[in-house]
């Protein structure tokens, strides 16, 4: 190393510095996408620049990649606002009392699960009336903490069965993803698996699935999934009213290329009570005490 | 002075040292003689173990640390002067001061040219001298004021061994060396001690002793 | 009579037929407790098509690409960074904890914090000092020490002890110990702590919860979905790094480097102390316990909260752990046996053992997710591709650990070559080494398998993993706790095993 590259080496580390410092009256928000999680923080970092223009408060986005660390740093009031799946969601205003949804996307509204398998193991090429011609195959669900790639689909499997899936399928496994968990079925390493349905439509579009492969055999009834929740305390910290101005930034969002982060068409309001089904299901599965 | 009364040691139930009455004044210059596996190491290692504050300790391993330079070895010597931060520094780069002392000492048993090498790149011999050079820094400390040494000057010739064996006489008041040339043992000690199947076997005056009278403990040698 | 009879004649058997060295003795019984393990072993392989994605990894590796330089070069720094850091911190910490190593207590939590995977480290950190640098720090720096306490400890008891006799009572405390100890154990420690730098350069995927964006932030996502030339340009960068690691990590720019990466560590940004008494109350404590006023019926509740998660994930996960353990431990072996003469230039063919070390370097950088994840894609997922990940990855940690010993060896002028020469001349000389490696290798696999959870395998890393998912603490604090008791139990047994073996070859 040069004295040249030295100093280039500490003008970057500098640089990284700069990125962690939060000044006091900063609004910090976290997301965690179900797909599409590269480059997080730069499509995120328009989202804050928008919120910033509209609520005129300083606003920084905290990239987060596990649900568990997201609700953690919520929890902690180390974020003040998340855009959450629906079960980390629910987890997270069970922490934090006082806490509200404030609005959900268009389409989480009546968001979905689709069961795929692959065709040549199980000849099931159809969509089939329900979940009992899946018995004793191997099935793979996505991270265990996703609503749409866990949740939902566990609590179909149980309702169908009433047996916890492991004892319904001959393997159970957790693949961690939406994508991993298409491209797990598609070779035949899992004979079935629970996906989210964008990720689905979004692969299918793109090519990057081999339908000829892996079918869709069932789909689940809509339920809500993602929203944006703000903690309790917000309005004490940004005065009040904080959390209304950021509802009408969040539900005003109309331009493309900040949607697109989402990916979301709009937002709606949302409120606590849209997913007190989730709760109910959640519990009743067991992943909630 | 140093004194063992009715000593037993040994290890893992083996016996080495049995009944053995040992006391060296200050001032005394003794020789240990004997076969080897009689004792003389672990009468040597007793001694020191009775005040290794006073004693400069020379073992037949050398006890050198292969992974530094002949100069580090010898400063190890030096180690009882103030400060770690000091130590540190000359680990690191060496000062002058430092260098300079070890150098002096160097020059004394020849190894001035070899103070930058590895220990592990220097034979036997040099090995040995650059142990010795440690002792003899270590002697520079007011407080010790004897040298124990197993066999410290085997690997080199009679000659060189008596030049060597004359530097430690005058670096040191109290020696104590095992050695296994009966010559050099009888002309540069006043005193000899002859070790035999863990036991004192003779313990007396040099100009008292004859080779044969050595003999008694050295078979073959 | 009889009963001394019966004894002379087992011992006259092993004399007589098993005339082997306490090494291969010690394999051999492991090997028999492995196949008592076996039929506990889920090897199921199943029919897959896995061509489709197989060409996609493949097409991957041949066009490499990433849209964004100004990130990978980020992330690059923050990578070096953050190994640099973690690992200095760790040193100091571990020759700390060495020096009082002899202490049972010591051991026992060097053992607790070791047994836990740097990923958990994180999610417990993450609540305890905020999404923060720092806990990504400490993630990594934690178990590290505990690590390093026990090599360092090793490495200590190896060291001559005359250097130290020499100058005992003529030296201050901390002057006698550098000189007399830790410079005899120089070479070995620095080659280690290189060799832990690596390590750290892979794990720094586990900073990514933390929103540090690295390169095994990237290189999860990445592998996530899918994208497979974004995937093989951050592993070619992943290599190059750990390859050149001996040029920008050197005896010259080591102490610039950790200066630098030190000074510039952002230590307290985004840190936010949590009060630790209202995590232990309330987070840690099990469930049935968390209340104002426990009574007796809540220490029923407890009883039965704890038994449903010994039955549904204590008990499997200590034997799937431990089943998945010894079949990876012995195929290691049989990896190793077959990497080390590919890489050595004792046997491979003039620059073709270059080859065999390229070979080494990839398999020893390849994060096991990746290879495990392959291998799945092929058989079908079972325990199957999580020991061939495994052996495969430290297979290959070992052939690099043993190569300077191997390369090394001074032989007679008129050894043997080929089978015999590695039989005869290499193996016996470089056993004891091998050994203990792989002994040591017992407890870093166990420890790994707690991120192959994905292939469906129930160990206890996969309920630890889900009990972080789910947020219950108090779950994943007791399982935790039940891992490094398997981890201190098979410490134990790996360690009495060496202290065996080296009693015998000395």
């Amino acid at each position: 190393m040069n004295a040249r590259h030295r100093i280039f080496f500490l003008l970057i580390v500098l640089g990284c510095l700069g990125s962690f410092t939060v000044s006091a009256a900063t609004l910090v928000f976290t997301a965690i996408p179900d797909q599409d999680e590269s480059r997080l923080k730069s499509r995120f970092s328009t989202v804050a620049a928008y919120l910033r223009e509209q609520l005129s408060i300083d606003v920084q986005y905290l990239p987060v990649k596990s649900y568990a660390a997201a609700v953690t740093a919520f929890k902690n009031g180390q974020v003040q606002l998340a855009w959450f799946g629906g079960l980390s969601g629910v987890r997270a205003r069970l922490r934090v009392p006082g806490s509200k949804a404030i609005a959900q996307g268009y389409e989480d509204q009546f968001f979905k699960t689709y069961f795929i398998a692959n065709i040549e193991q199980t000849k099931l090429k159809q969509p089939v009336a329900n979940l009992l011609g899946l018995k004793g195959l191997t099935f793979t669900f996505g991270s265990k903490g996703s609503t749409s790639g866990r949740l939902m689909p566990e609590f179909y499997i149980r309702e169908t069965f009433g047996a916890p899936p492991n004892k319904v399928f001959s393997r159970v496994g957790f693949s961690g993803d939406h994508s991993r968990t298409i491209a797990l079925v598609e070779s035949g390493a899992f004979q079935a698996g629970a996906v989210n349905y964008k990720v689905w439509e979004d692969a299918v579009a793109n090519g990057s699935v081999a339908t000829e492969k892996v079918s869709v055999v069932w789909r689940t009834p809509p339920y809500p999934d993602y929203q944006w929740t703000i903690r309790g305390d917000a309005d004490k910290h940004f005065g009040d009213g904080f959390s209304i101005k950021v509802t009408a930034a969040l539900l005003a969002m109309s331009e493309p290329s900040l949607l697109q982060a989402f990916p979301r068409q709009s937002f709606v309001p949302a409120s606590n009570a849209d997913y007190e089904v989730i709760e109910t299901i959640a519990k009743s599965v067991g992943l909630i005490d | 002075m140093l004194e063992l009364v009715g000593h037993h040691s040994g290890y893992r139930k083996r016996e080495v040292l049995r009944d053995v009455n040992v006391a060296i004044e200050s001032g005394e210059r003794v020789a240990v003689v004997g076969e080897s596996g009689a004792g003389k190491s672990t009468l040597l290692r007793q001694l020191y173990q009775l005040s290794p504050k006073t004693i400069a300790l020379c073992p037949q391993s050398l006890g050198l640390v292969s992974t530094l330079s002949a100069f580090h070895n010898i400063y190890m010597g030096r180690l009882n002067q103030p400060t770690v931060f000091r130590h540190l520094l000359n680990l690191c780069w060496p000062q002058t001061d430092a260098w300079n002392q070890v150098l002096l000492v160097a020059q004394q048993v020849g190894v001035e040219d070899l103070l930058r090498q590895p220990v592990s790149r220097l034979s036997g011999g040099q090995q040995q001298r650059v142990a010795l050079a440690r002792a003899l820094v270590q002697g520079q400390a007011q407080t010790v004021t004897t040298f124990i040494g197993d066999e410290p000057v085997s690997s080199v010739d009679q000659k060189h061994g008596g030049l060597l064996l004359d530097v430690i006489r005058r670096q040191f008041s109290t020696v104590v060396v095992a050695i296994h040339d009966q010559t050099l043992a009888l002309n540069y000690f006043d005193r000899v001690i002859g070790v035999r199947q863990g036991q004192i076997e003779f313990d007396a005056r040099a100009s008292d002793l004859s080779l044969e009278d050595l003999s008694v403990v050295c078979r073959g040698q | 009579m009889m009963r001394s009879e019966t004894q002379g004649f087992v011992s006259g058997f092993f004399t007589r037929f098993l005339p082997f060295s306490s090494s291969i003795k010690t394999i051999l019984v492991l090997f028999v407790i492995t196949l008592v393990c076996l039929p506990y072993a889920d090897l199921d392989v199943a029919i897959t098509s896995p061509w489709i994605v197989l060409r996609r990894i493949l097409m991957g590796a041949i066009t490499p690409s990433y849209p964004s330089a100004m990130e990978l070069l980020n992330a690059l720094v923050l990578t070096v960074q953050f190994a640099v850091v973690g690992v200095m911190a760790a040193v100091v910490v571990g020759l700390l904890l060495a020096r009082f190593y002899r202490w049972q207590v010591v051991r026992w939590f060097c053992a607790l914090i070791r047994a836990v995977h740097e990923l958990f480290w994180a999610l417990l950190l993450i609540a305890l000092v905020g999404v923060s640098p720092l806990a990504g720090l400490l993630a990594i720096a934690i178990p590290y020490s505990g690590i390093f306490a026990k090599v360092f400890y090793e490495m200590l008891l190896q060291a001559d002890s005359t250097p130290g006799l020499v100058l005992q009572g003529k030296s201050g405390f901390f002057s006698r110990l550098i000189y007399s100890k830790l410079a005899q154990m120089a070479p070995r420690m620095s080659r280690y702590i290189s060799y832990r730098l690596e390590c750290a350069l892979r794990s720094s995927a586990v900073l990514g919860f933390v929103g540090l964006p690295t390169l095994g932030y990237y290189l999860e996502t990445s592998i996530k979905e899918g994208r497979y030339s974004e995937v093989w340009l951050l592993m070619y960068l992943l290599l190059v790094l750990i390859g050149t690691k001996r040029w920008w990590f050197s005896r010259r720019s080591w102490l610039l480097l950790t200066v630098l990466a030190f000074v510039s560590f952002p230590f307290s940004a985004g840190v936010l102390l949590q009060d630790v008494g209202q995590f232990i109350s309330e987070d840690l404590m099990p469930a049935p316990l968390r209340m104002d006023n426990v009574t007796l019926e809540s220490w029923w509740l407890f009883l039965s909260w704890f038994d449903h998660l010994w039955q549904t994930e204590i008990f499997p996960g200590v034997v799937n752990t431990f089943v998945l353990t010894m079949l990876s431990l012995i195929a290691t072996a049989g990896f190793v046996l077959l990497m080390l003469p590919g890489q050595s230039v004792l046997f491979a063919p003039k620059y073709t053992w270059l080859l065999g070390r390229a070979v080494v370097l990839l398999v020893r950088s390849l994060p096991e997710v990746i290879l495990a994840f392959i291998v799945m894609l092929i058989i079908g997922p079972s325990m199957l591709p999580a020991i061939v990940a495994l052996a495969i990855h430290n297979g290959g940690v070992i052939s690099y650990l043993m190569r300077h010993q191997m390369d090394g060896l001074t032989l007679r002028q008129d050894h043997a070559t080929g089978l015999l020469l590695y039989c005869y001349e290499v193996m016996p000389r470089i056993s004891t080494q091998f050994m203990s490696f792989w002994l040591y290798r017992w407890e870093v696999i166990m420890r790994e398998t707690a991120i192959l959870g994905l292939l469906g395998v129930p160990t206890l890393g996969f309920y630890i993993d889900s009990a972080f998912e789910d947020i219950r603490y108090d779950r994943a604090f007791i399982l935790i706790l039940a891992a490094a008791v398997l981890n201190i139990g098979i410490e134990t047994i790996s360690g009495r095993l060496q202290r065996l073996l080296n009693s015998t070859a000395s």
